[in-house]
């Protein structure tokens, strides 16, 4: 799977999750920029990733997402 | 940094002025003695007066000094019981009255007495009003250090008070610093003690400043309000709160003596002329023997100042006799009870009042 | 050493001078210093146990920081974690313990009569959000012991937070910066602000309070109502007061502190709130039982979400003491929180359609998010959960006949609802990051007047005792 492709995945993930059609996500966002993304919809929307993408992800590396960028570049080392 | 501290320097300097001239008094005048300092000073042989203007500590004060000194006798009660003097017992004697007290205040302080420490004889001087359903006050706490470490904190909230009092004339710089308050042989704690020559003397008995005022008390009967409210009944809460009081003592080991102080001649008149209205005062001698010689103690009604014989005996006011008038009523009392005669001094007895101390009025 | 006692004072006004003319590298041991001794005043065996806590937690980073296996890794966090929770359960809920204990018939009498450690809630989170830290690699584990000792006994931060991070406050420890006036200015500004909010705004409100609380079913419902609010004032000038001035202090060792509130009562809705209230404590909570918990449970769907937010809410209610009000309180937001998140997106579709009612919606979004509130706090200000019902039961009885009260009467409830107005008013002034704007204008007297109301405010609040003194005699 290629970058875009991801990109284009976890877009869907969020719009629905965040209940927001119309979003458009970059590598720079995080939770302050997007409406309804709090800690409850986080774990939401990271659940929803790992069943999109068949993988796992651990606390450890939750907590220490920063921003979207990096949550790409996470999917993107475990994807098989 | 150092704009900074110039601009506190130049912030706090008006604080600092404002305050410069309460600060002084506060200090001078002993104001910010603590409580356990005041009690050490009492018990010394120098003769002092203690009256605090801006500190709330009296019941306080008294208790600490009762633990300390383990008295064989204590009076305990409002201001009408201050007039009892060491002078009057044969043996030690602290007299723990202050004004304000409230009937529950008395249990609290033999509660807070601790084993052992408690006196042989307890003199309970029983205002009337206390046994008047009309007559309420908000509870409040007497027996605990409203300052732990330091009454300065005092000086915060009446800072302003200290200036307007000096300005209207209530003390006078003089006081503080004049020959008075230096060299005359008595310790004066305090500004009620600096500048009216009033205050708690050293056996715990008080000093009052005026003499033969009566106009106030006269005012309030025919007002029906303050210690003066009418009433023709007995408060009940009253009595059965006297009835555990003296359980208490019979349980701790206490001899007490009950009694109801005198008005002065005036204003028993005055009181008498509206009899029916103040039918509380006049029947609650009836109420109140029983209850005492249930368990063995005595009580005695001073009410009437002609009956006890003191109407010539000269009053500060309405409600509180001279020190002479006391100590005819406390020979006469501790003459007709058997069991008050041991504690009363004879005349070739050691004095346990410092010279300068001596029953004046 | 309470913050509002004189010593306190008197020990910044040694401290604080010493401390701007020690060298930087002095700096990181003259605080731990001070923050011991700070301590120790209050009890010395607490200080050991607060010392022997810091010590274990310490070990633990190095420990996880040189662990070679994830296996090794899970031992050094869980038998810290076991250690600091027993600490603070322990101490913190001895009462409970020892009457179930009691329970069970073991004698228990002496365990009952433990103080709980001061500050002890606060530095075991401290430490606890350390080492999980460290174990989730966001920070490295610290070597420096003075400077780690410092982290949880930080004495502004000791006593009631904020609950700051050991990423914001360690690199502050390591690199001290020089002298800086505007910062200690800032600082003594927001510290005689929090005693003016502490001393002033929250004792005016006490009586009236506590007075209805006492007897519920003796007034109105109406003033009820108004007690519930105003304990609701209370709380939050005292609260928040106490944290600008533990915020201040740290300002004036250069220490920069994390806000911990942020006009909560504009919030649209809970999950807002409690972004805004105790945000510290939110925020620890949100990283270290929320999301962990969400995580182990993502799989559980809807009920995943109730067990995380029940548990989470439930800690709340219980971190402020281990009594059943406590936990009603947790709980009843528990529920709150439950029924929001899951109607949540319903309700922004609904009002997504309906324009002109979502401009109506900033109004009363937020006047119903502190009716919510205010339910919530009669149980957090219960002594027990028999008093909580009076106070409901007396909210419900529409007997107009009741009479009216207002603690020390009408003329001093009317001051403090004043002084909620101001203090609200400079609240919104400083969110709206003005505040340095206005008060660093040419004029120095219109600022300096409010300083000189204020402090004499508090001056003259401080002695309350003195002021209830029948000054009849002199």
């Amino acid at each position: 799977m290629n970058r875009d492709e991801l990109h284009e995945k976890l877009t869907r993930v969020f719009r629905e999750v965040f209940g927001q059609p119309m979003l458009v996500i970059h590598d720079d966002m995080s939770a302050a920029d997007v409406r309804n993304w709090d800690s409850l919809n986080h774990v939401t929307m990271i659940y929803a990733a790992e069943k999109k993408f068949g993988i796992k992800f651990s606390t450890r590396e939750v907590q220490n997402l920063k921003n979207v960028g990096e949550l790409v570049s996470l999917i993107d080392q475990k994807i098989p | 940094m150092r704009k900074l501290i110039f601009k506190l320097v130049v912030f706090l300097l008006p604080l600092a002025g404002l305050l410069a001239f309460p600060v002084w008094v506060f200090g001078v005048s002993g104001e910010w003695r603590p409580v356990e300092d005041l009690v050490r000073t009492a018990r010394g042989s120098r003769p002092v007066l203690i009256e605090p203007a801006h500190t709330d500590l009296f019941g306080y004060f008294k208790l600490r000094s009762v633990q300390e000194r383990k008295p064989e006798v204590v009076s305990l009660g409002s201001s009408r019981v201050m007039q009892f003097r060491a002078d009057f017992f044969d043996t030690s004697f602290f007299n723990a009255g202050f004004g304000g007290i409230r009937l529950e205040g008395y249990r609290q302080f033999i509660e807070r007495l601790a084993p052992g420490d408690e006196p042989g004889l307890l003199i309970l001087g029983l205002d009337q009003r206390f046994f008047n359903p009309r007559f309420t006050l908000p509870p409040r706490e007497f027996f605990e250090d409203r300052y732990p470490g330091s009454n300065w904190i005092v000086l915060t909230g009446v800072w302003h008070r200290i200036y307007r009092d000096w300005w209207s004339g209530k003390f006078r710089i003089a006081d503080l610093t004049g020959p008075q308050a230096w060299n005359d042989g008595t310790t004066r704690i305090g500004l009620g003690a600096l500048s009216h020559d009033a205050g708690f003397r050293n056996d715990g008995s008080h000093h009052w400043y005026w003499w033969e005022s009566h106009d106030k008390d006269l005012k309030d009967i025919a007002g029906d309000r303050g210690s003066y409210i009418r009433s023709k009944s007995i408060s009940e809460k009253s009595l059965a709160e006297i009835e555990a009081l003296l359980l208490l003592c019979r349980a701790r080991g206490i001899q007490v003596a009950g009694f109801l102080p005198p008005f002065s001649p005036q204003v028993h008149d005055a009181l008498k002329r509206e009899a029916p209205e103040y039918a509380y005062i006049f029947e609650l001698a009836d109420r109140l023997r029983p209850l005492f010689d249930r368990q063995g103690f005595v009580f005695e009604d001073f009410t009437d100042p002609y009956a006890s014989g003191i109407d010539r005996d000269g009053f500060f006011d309405g409600e509180h006799a001279s020190e002479k008038a006391y100590r005819r009523l406390w020979e006469r009392w501790s003459r007709k009870e058997p069991f008050l005669g041991p504690y009363r001094r004879g005349p070739d007895r050691r004095s346990y009042v410092p010279a300068g101390q001596e029953v004046l009025k | 050493m309470l913050f509002n006692s004189s010593a306190f004072l008197m020990f910044l006004l040694v401290s604080v001078p010493l401390y701007c003319l020690l060298p930087l590298s002095r700096r990181k041991l003259a605080l731990l210093a001070l923050s011991y001794i700070f301590y120790g005043i209050w009890s010395v065996p607490y200080l050991l146990l607060l010392a022997a806590v810091t010590g274990v937690a310490y070990v633990s980073g190095l420990w996880i920081g040189s662990a070679r296996t994830e296996g090794h890794r899970k031992r050094a966090l869980g038998t810290s974690l076991a250690l600091l929770l027993s600490v603070l359960i322990l101490f913190k809920y001895a009462g409970v313990l020892g009457a179930l204990a009691q329970l069970a018939g073991v004698e228990a009498d002496a365990f009952t009569r433990l103080l709980v450690p001061l500050g002890i809630s606060y530095y075991t989170f401290k430490l606890i959000s350390y080492v999980m830290d460290v174990y989730w690699d966001k920070i490295p584990c610290e070597r420096d012991p003075a400077a780690f000792a410092l982290y949880p006994a930080f004495f502004p931060q000791i006593l009631s937070g904020p609950i700051q991070r050991p990423a914001d406050f360690l690199p502050q420890i390591h690199q001290p910066a020089p002298n800086d006036p505007g910062l200690i200015t800032s600082g003594l500004r927001l510290m005689l602000f929090g005693y003016f909010k502490k001393v002033v705004v929250a004792d005016s409100l006490g009586p009236f309070v506590d007075q209805v609380y006492a007897d519920p079913s003796g007034t109105n419902s109406l003033c009820v109502l108004l007690a519930c609010y105003a304990y609701v004032f209370q709380l939050y000038a005292d609260f928040s007061g106490f944290t600008d001035i533990a915020i201040g202090t740290g300002r004036l060792f250069g220490i920069r502190s994390p806000k911990n509130f942020s006009m909560p009562f504009y919030a649209p809705n809970l999950q807002e709130f409690w972004r805004r209230w105790h945000m510290t404590l939110t925020r620890w909570l949100a990283d270290y039982v929320f999301t962990p918990l969400r995580m182990t449970f993502r799989s559980w769907g809807s009920l995943g979400i109730v067990l995380a937010i029940t548990v989470n809410f439930a800690a709340i209610g219980l971190w402020h003491g281990a009594t059943l009000p406590f936990l009603a309180f947790g709980l009843l937001h528990a529920v709150y929180m439950c029924v929001s998140v899951f109607t949540l997106p319903a309700r922004n579709a609904f009002f997504d359609r309906r324009p002109g009612w979502a401009r109506a919606r900033i109004v009363w979004a937020p006047l119903i998010t502190f009716q919510l509130w205010t339910l919530s706090e009669i149980f957090f200000r219960a002594d027990s959960l028999d008093q909580a019902g009076r106070v409901l039961g007396a909210l419900l009885d529409l007997d107009a006949a009741k009479p009216w009260v207002f603690g020390y009467g009408k003329e001093a409830f009317l001051w403090s609802v004043f002084l909620i107005l101001v203090m609200e008013a400079v609240h919104w002034v400083q969110s709206k990051g003005r505040w340095e704007f206005i008060w660093s204008r040419k004029w120095a007297a219109p600022r300096w007047a409010v300083y000189y109301a204020m402090t004499f405010a508090v001056l003259h609040q401080c002695a309350g005792a003195a002021r209830q003194f029948i000054y009849f005699k002199f």
